[in-house]
Protein backbone atom coordinates (compact mmCIF):
# COMPACT_ATOMS: atom_id res chain seq x y z
CA UNK A 1 0.00 0.00 0.00
CA UNK A 2 0.97 3.49 -0.65
CA UNK A 3 1.08 6.13 1.60
CA UNK A 4 0.47 9.72 0.12
CA UNK A 5 1.13 12.48 2.13
CA UNK A 6 -0.78 15.70 0.52
CA UNK A 7 -3.36 18.48 1.39
CA UNK A 8 -7.15 17.70 1.35
CA UNK A 9 -7.43 20.28 -1.53
CA UNK A 10 -5.12 19.36 -3.46
CA UNK A 11 -6.16 18.93 -7.28
CA UNK A 12 -3.75 17.01 -8.40
CA UNK A 13 -4.12 14.04 -5.53
CA UNK A 14 -7.98 14.56 -6.35
CA UNK A 15 -7.35 13.50 -10.20
CA UNK A 16 -4.94 10.38 -8.81
CA UNK A 17 -7.08 9.20 -6.35
CA UNK A 18 -9.80 7.69 -9.25
CA UNK A 19 -7.10 5.41 -9.85
CA UNK A 20 -5.37 4.92 -6.50
CA UNK A 21 -7.99 4.97 -3.89
CA UNK A 22 -7.83 1.12 -3.72
CA UNK A 23 -4.12 0.89 -3.05
CA UNK A 24 -3.43 4.57 -1.58
CA UNK A 25 -3.70 5.98 1.70
CA UNK A 26 -4.26 9.71 1.72
CA UNK A 27 -3.16 11.33 4.77
CA UNK A 28 -3.95 15.27 4.20
CA UNK A 29 -2.10 17.14 6.48
CA UNK A 30 -4.31 19.97 6.67
CA UNK A 31 -7.09 18.35 8.11
CA UNK A 32 -4.63 15.34 10.88
CA UNK A 33 -7.12 15.95 13.16
CA UNK A 34 -9.59 13.83 11.16
CA UNK A 35 -7.36 11.18 11.36
CA UNK A 36 -6.39 8.92 14.21
CA UNK A 37 -3.06 7.57 14.29
CA UNK A 38 -0.40 5.82 16.78
CA UNK A 39 3.50 5.42 16.01
CA UNK A 40 5.27 2.87 18.51
CA UNK A 41 8.74 1.43 18.48
CA UNK A 42 8.11 -1.45 16.07
CA UNK A 43 4.49 -0.65 14.99
CA UNK A 44 2.18 2.33 13.20
CA UNK A 45 -0.57 2.61 12.18
CA UNK A 46 -3.18 5.19 10.51
CA UNK A 47 -7.12 5.24 10.39
CA UNK A 48 -9.17 7.45 8.55
CA UNK A 49 -13.56 8.26 9.51
CA UNK A 50 -14.40 6.12 6.50
CA UNK A 51 -12.06 3.30 7.89
CA UNK A 52 -9.68 2.86 5.46
CA UNK A 53 -5.97 2.44 7.18
CA UNK A 54 -2.65 1.50 6.32
CA UNK A 55 0.16 0.46 8.90
CA UNK A 56 3.52 -0.86 8.93
CA UNK A 57 2.92 -4.28 8.09
CA UNK A 58 0.68 -2.82 4.98
CA UNK A 59 2.78 0.06 3.80
CA UNK A 60 5.29 0.15 1.07
CA UNK A 61 5.93 2.82 -0.47
CA UNK A 62 5.33 6.84 0.83
CA UNK A 63 4.60 9.90 -1.75
CA UNK A 64 4.62 13.17 -0.50
CA UNK A 65 2.92 15.46 -2.70
CA UNK A 66 3.16 19.15 -3.09
CA UNK A 67 6.28 18.53 -1.29
CA UNK A 68 6.97 21.85 0.79
CA UNK A 69 3.38 23.03 1.70
CA UNK A 70 3.19 22.98 5.19
CA UNK A 71 1.54 26.49 5.63
CA UNK A 72 -1.50 25.06 5.05
CA UNK A 73 -1.47 23.54 8.27
CA UNK A 74 -4.22 26.22 9.46
CA UNK A 75 -3.17 26.16 13.15
CA UNK A 76 -2.56 29.02 15.50
CA UNK A 77 -1.20 26.80 18.27
CA UNK A 78 3.02 26.71 16.88
CA UNK A 79 3.33 24.18 19.06
CA UNK A 80 0.76 22.02 18.11
CA UNK A 81 1.80 22.97 14.56
CA UNK A 82 5.53 22.14 14.89
CA UNK A 83 4.65 18.62 16.49
CA UNK A 84 2.39 17.92 13.69
CA UNK A 85 5.00 18.62 11.16
CA UNK A 86 7.19 16.54 13.65
CA UNK A 87 5.01 13.56 13.10
CA UNK A 88 4.89 13.62 9.51
CA UNK A 89 8.48 14.07 8.90
CA UNK A 90 8.94 11.03 10.95
CA UNK A 91 7.11 8.84 8.86
CA UNK A 92 8.20 9.76 5.50
CA UNK A 93 11.62 9.07 7.30
CA UNK A 94 10.61 5.53 8.41
CA UNK A 95 9.94 4.43 4.54
CA UNK A 96 13.58 6.11 3.93
CA UNK A 97 14.68 4.12 5.98
CA UNK A 98 12.56 0.90 5.83
CA UNK A 99 10.86 0.96 3.36
CA UNK A 100 10.74 3.34 0.06
CA UNK A 101 9.58 6.14 -1.64
CA UNK A 102 8.40 7.56 -4.76
CA UNK A 103 9.09 10.96 -6.05
CA UNK A 104 11.20 13.39 -4.50
CA UNK A 105 11.97 14.34 -0.86
CA UNK A 106 9.98 17.23 1.00
CA UNK A 107 13.45 18.67 1.55
CA UNK A 108 15.45 17.85 -2.03
CA UNK A 109 15.36 22.19 -2.45
CA UNK A 110 16.96 22.71 0.94
CA UNK A 111 19.80 20.34 -0.40
CA UNK A 112 19.82 20.97 -4.33
CA UNK A 113 19.32 25.08 -4.71
CA UNK A 114 18.94 26.20 -7.85
CA UNK A 115 22.40 27.82 -7.94
CA UNK A 116 23.70 24.44 -7.33
CA UNK A 117 21.52 22.76 -9.98
CA UNK A 118 22.50 24.77 -12.60
CA UNK A 119 26.21 24.32 -11.82
CA UNK A 120 25.44 20.76 -12.14
CA UNK A 121 23.26 21.04 -15.09
CA UNK A 122 26.34 22.86 -16.83
CA UNK A 123 27.77 19.23 -17.40
CA UNK A 124 24.76 18.27 -19.32
CA UNK A 125 23.67 21.81 -20.95
CA UNK A 126 23.82 25.03 -21.90
CA UNK A 127 23.03 27.32 -19.00
CA UNK A 128 22.40 30.92 -18.77
CA UNK A 129 25.06 33.06 -17.13
CA UNK A 130 23.71 34.02 -13.41
CA UNK A 131 24.44 36.05 -10.68
CA UNK A 132 23.13 36.20 -7.22
CA UNK A 133 23.92 38.39 -4.83
CA UNK A 134 23.77 42.16 -3.51
CA UNK A 135 25.67 44.99 -2.25
CA UNK A 136 28.82 46.52 -4.67
CA UNK A 137 29.73 43.61 -5.65
CA UNK A 138 27.18 43.16 -8.15
CA UNK A 139 27.99 45.70 -10.19
CA UNK A 140 30.61 43.54 -11.24
CA UNK A 141 28.61 40.57 -12.28
CA UNK A 142 29.71 39.39 -15.42
CA UNK A 143 26.18 40.32 -16.87
CA UNK A 144 26.83 43.43 -16.86
CA UNK A 145 26.89 44.21 -20.34
CA UNK A 146 23.82 41.99 -20.81
CA UNK A 147 19.96 41.79 -21.23
CA UNK A 148 19.07 40.91 -18.05
CA UNK A 149 15.89 39.43 -16.17
CA UNK A 150 15.71 39.16 -12.14
CA UNK A 151 14.23 35.70 -11.28
CA UNK A 152 12.99 34.59 -7.12
CA UNK A 153 15.48 32.02 -5.47
CA UNK A 154 12.54 30.67 -3.14
CA UNK A 155 9.29 32.15 -5.33
CA UNK A 156 7.99 32.90 -2.39
CA UNK A 157 5.44 35.90 -2.17
CA UNK A 158 6.70 39.11 -1.34
CA UNK A 159 3.63 39.98 0.52
CA UNK A 160 0.52 38.59 0.98
CA UNK A 161 -0.55 38.69 -2.99
CA UNK A 162 2.50 39.13 -4.58
CA UNK A 163 5.46 37.23 -6.52
CA UNK A 164 8.01 38.15 -8.46
CA UNK A 165 8.00 35.94 -11.50
CA UNK A 166 11.09 36.13 -14.20
CA UNK A 167 11.27 40.26 -15.23
CA UNK A 168 13.66 41.71 -17.61
CA UNK A 169 15.83 44.43 -15.54
CA UNK A 170 18.34 47.33 -15.85
CA UNK A 171 21.06 46.52 -13.82
CA UNK A 172 22.34 49.91 -12.70
CA UNK A 173 18.14 50.49 -11.46
CA UNK A 174 18.45 48.27 -9.24
CA UNK A 175 18.73 48.78 -5.55
CA UNK A 176 21.41 46.70 -4.56
CA UNK A 177 20.91 46.60 -1.13
CA UNK A 178 18.31 43.83 -1.76
CA UNK A 179 19.76 40.04 -2.83
CA UNK A 180 18.92 39.65 -6.36
CA UNK A 181 18.93 36.54 -8.77
CA UNK A 182 19.86 37.53 -11.74
CA UNK A 183 20.42 35.88 -15.48
CA UNK A 184 20.85 36.57 -18.66
CA UNK A 185 17.92 37.05 -20.76
CA UNK A 186 17.52 34.10 -23.44
CA UNK A 187 15.83 35.46 -26.35
CA UNK A 188 13.82 32.02 -27.47
CA UNK A 189 10.66 30.46 -29.49
CA UNK A 190 9.83 28.07 -26.99
CA UNK A 191 9.62 27.19 -23.53
CA UNK A 192 10.48 23.21 -23.23
CA UNK A 193 9.45 20.99 -20.24
CA UNK A 194 10.71 17.78 -18.90
CA UNK A 195 8.75 15.28 -16.81
CA UNK A 196 10.45 12.79 -15.54
CA UNK A 197 8.48 9.90 -14.20
CA UNK A 198 10.22 7.03 -13.40
CA UNK A 199 12.03 5.35 -16.63
CA UNK A 200 9.55 7.90 -18.67
CA UNK A 201 10.21 10.98 -19.87
CA UNK A 202 7.38 13.38 -21.24
CA UNK A 203 8.53 16.55 -22.76
CA UNK A 204 5.97 19.17 -23.91
CA UNK A 205 6.88 22.73 -25.70
CA UNK A 206 5.38 25.94 -25.30
CA UNK A 207 5.37 28.72 -27.67
CA UNK A 208 6.19 32.11 -26.81
CA UNK A 209 4.77 34.48 -29.36
CA UNK A 210 1.74 34.64 -27.73
CA UNK A 211 3.14 34.83 -23.73
CA UNK A 212 2.60 38.37 -21.67
CA UNK A 213 5.65 39.01 -20.35
CA UNK A 214 8.27 36.34 -20.14
CA UNK A 215 7.23 33.41 -17.82
CA UNK A 216 4.39 31.22 -18.69
CA UNK A 217 3.59 30.36 -14.93
CA UNK A 218 1.95 34.13 -14.81
CA UNK A 219 -0.15 33.46 -17.76
CA UNK A 220 -4.13 33.35 -16.82
CA UNK A 221 -5.07 30.26 -19.45
CA UNK A 222 -3.98 27.56 -16.76
CA UNK A 223 -7.23 26.69 -17.22
CA UNK A 224 -8.41 27.20 -21.05
CA UNK A 225 -9.82 24.16 -23.02
CA UNK A 226 -7.23 25.21 -25.66
CA UNK A 227 -4.37 22.59 -24.87
CA UNK A 228 -1.09 25.86 -24.69
CA UNK A 229 1.33 22.42 -24.16
CA UNK A 230 2.00 20.24 -27.15
CA UNK A 231 4.53 16.71 -26.90
CA UNK A 232 8.11 18.06 -28.08
CA UNK A 233 9.77 14.96 -29.76
CA UNK A 234 13.67 15.28 -27.82
CA UNK A 235 16.50 14.25 -29.43
CA UNK A 236 18.75 11.04 -28.74
CA UNK A 237 21.76 13.41 -27.15
CA UNK A 238 19.14 15.29 -25.21
CA UNK A 239 17.56 12.47 -23.83
CA UNK A 240 20.96 11.23 -22.57
CA UNK A 241 21.55 14.33 -21.25
CA UNK A 242 18.36 14.30 -19.05
CA UNK A 243 18.75 10.96 -17.82
CA UNK A 244 22.94 11.93 -16.87
CA UNK A 245 21.52 14.67 -14.98
CA UNK A 246 18.92 12.94 -13.23
CA UNK A 247 21.28 10.40 -12.24
CA UNK A 248 23.72 12.96 -10.97
CA UNK A 249 21.15 14.54 -9.07
CA UNK A 250 19.53 10.81 -7.99
CA UNK A 251 16.09 12.13 -8.87
CA UNK A 252 13.30 9.57 -11.14
CA UNK A 253 10.92 12.56 -10.47
CA UNK A 254 10.60 16.05 -11.20
CA UNK A 255 10.01 18.42 -14.02
CA UNK A 256 12.80 19.93 -15.79
CA UNK A 257 12.38 23.44 -17.65
CA UNK A 258 14.14 24.81 -20.34
CA UNK A 259 14.28 27.25 -23.12
CA UNK A 260 14.57 26.93 -26.58
CA UNK A 261 17.34 28.91 -28.66
CA UNK A 262 18.80 28.85 -32.00
CA UNK A 263 17.82 24.73 -31.78
CA UNK A 264 19.50 24.36 -28.69
CA UNK A 265 17.59 23.50 -25.16
CA UNK A 266 18.92 26.22 -22.23
CA UNK A 267 18.22 24.85 -18.79
CA UNK A 268 16.83 26.90 -16.47
CA UNK A 269 15.28 24.78 -13.44
CA UNK A 270 14.55 21.35 -11.77
CA UNK A 271 11.37 21.37 -9.80
CA UNK A 272 11.65 18.17 -7.70
CA UNK A 273 7.77 18.60 -7.21
CA UNK A 274 7.14 18.22 -10.58
CA UNK A 275 3.89 19.23 -11.49
CA UNK A 276 2.14 17.68 -14.75
CA UNK A 277 -1.44 17.82 -14.78
CA UNK A 278 -1.39 21.06 -16.71
CA UNK A 279 0.90 19.60 -19.68
CA UNK A 280 -2.19 17.26 -20.59
CA UNK A 281 -5.23 18.52 -19.28
CA UNK A 282 -7.71 16.15 -21.09
CA UNK A 283 -5.54 13.10 -20.37
CA UNK A 284 -4.54 12.74 -24.07
CA UNK A 285 -0.98 11.86 -23.60
CA UNK A 286 -1.10 9.07 -20.86
CA UNK A 287 0.47 11.43 -18.30
CA UNK A 288 -1.64 10.39 -15.23
CA UNK A 289 -1.36 6.66 -16.38
CA UNK A 290 2.32 6.96 -16.22
CA UNK A 291 1.89 8.57 -13.07
CA UNK A 292 -0.99 6.30 -11.44
CA UNK A 293 1.83 2.95 -12.96
CA UNK A 294 4.63 4.40 -11.16
CA UNK A 295 3.07 5.21 -8.16
CA UNK A 296 1.65 1.53 -7.75
CA UNK A 297 4.58 0.21 -8.79
CA UNK B 1 18.55 64.22 -11.20
CA UNK B 2 17.03 61.54 -8.05
CA UNK B 3 16.59 58.14 -9.71
CA UNK B 4 14.36 55.77 -7.92
CA UNK B 5 15.93 52.55 -7.32
CA UNK B 6 13.85 49.46 -8.52
CA UNK B 7 13.31 46.77 -5.14
CA UNK B 8 11.68 43.33 -5.62
CA UNK B 9 8.45 44.88 -4.73
CA UNK B 10 8.31 46.73 -7.24
CA UNK B 11 8.27 44.09 -9.93
CA UNK B 12 6.31 41.93 -8.03
CA UNK B 13 3.12 40.84 -9.31
CA UNK B 14 -0.07 39.15 -8.29
CA UNK B 15 -0.11 35.81 -9.30
CA UNK B 16 -3.22 34.01 -10.95
CA UNK B 17 -6.21 33.53 -8.43
CA UNK B 18 -8.28 31.36 -8.88
CA UNK B 19 -11.98 30.71 -7.29
CA UNK B 20 -12.12 27.68 -5.48
CA UNK B 21 -15.50 25.92 -5.12
CA UNK B 22 -16.62 25.37 -1.58
CA UNK B 23 -16.24 21.52 -1.03
CA UNK B 24 -16.00 18.48 1.89
CA UNK B 25 -13.33 16.36 1.94
CA UNK B 26 -15.11 12.62 1.58
CA UNK B 27 -12.92 10.06 3.23
CA UNK B 28 -14.15 7.19 1.48
CA UNK B 29 -13.11 8.52 -1.95
CA UNK B 30 -10.00 10.09 -0.25
CA UNK B 31 -10.90 12.90 -2.61
CA UNK B 32 -12.79 16.65 -2.21
CA UNK B 33 -16.11 17.05 -3.35
CA UNK B 34 -17.52 20.52 -3.98
CA UNK B 35 -21.14 20.86 -2.59
CA UNK B 36 -22.62 20.86 -5.56
CA UNK B 37 -21.50 16.96 -5.76
CA UNK B 38 -19.13 17.33 -8.29
CA UNK B 39 -15.05 16.19 -8.05
CA UNK B 40 -13.57 19.67 -7.41
CA UNK B 41 -10.77 18.69 -9.73
CA UNK B 42 -11.72 17.79 -13.30
CA UNK B 43 -9.67 17.16 -16.75
CA UNK B 44 -11.21 19.66 -19.08
CA UNK B 45 -12.24 22.67 -17.11
CA UNK B 46 -10.24 22.99 -14.75
CA UNK B 47 -7.80 21.55 -11.90
CA UNK B 48 -8.26 23.19 -8.77
CA UNK B 49 -4.86 23.58 -6.65
CA UNK B 50 -3.33 21.45 -9.86
CA UNK B 51 -0.91 23.80 -10.20
CA UNK B 52 -0.46 25.43 -7.15
CA UNK B 53 -1.60 25.60 -3.37
CA UNK B 54 -4.18 28.15 -2.81
CA UNK B 55 -6.44 29.10 0.44
CA UNK B 56 -10.24 28.58 0.34
CA UNK B 57 -10.59 31.93 -0.89
CA UNK B 58 -8.17 31.65 -3.86
CA UNK B 59 -5.17 33.17 -2.31
CA UNK B 60 -2.30 31.53 -2.97
CA UNK B 61 -0.60 30.64 -0.41
CA UNK B 62 2.32 28.78 -1.23
CA UNK B 63 6.39 28.86 -2.00
CA UNK B 64 6.30 26.19 -4.95
CA UNK B 65 5.22 28.19 -7.61
CA UNK B 66 6.30 25.21 -9.89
Amino acid sequence: MLLFITGSRDGTADLLFDKLNDFAFRFNYDIFDEYQIIIENDYWKITNPAGIEISSNTAKNCFWWKAFNFDILNIKNMYLKEEIKYIYRELYSYFLLFKSIKGTTPYFHKKYGKLTLVKIAKEFFIVPDTSVGWGKLMKKTILKNKNIVAKSLTSGLITTDKALFTTEVNLEKLDLNYPWYLQEKIEATDDITTFICGDNLFTFSRNRKELVGLDWRNQNDFFDDDQKWVPYELTKKEMNSIRSFAKKIRVEWGRIDFLKSNDELIFLEYNANGQFFFLDTKNQYGLKDAVVEYLRK
Amino acid sequence: MFVELITPLMIATTPMKVEVPASVYDHNKQTSISTSNEQVAQYVQRTFSGTRTYLPNGQPFDSDND
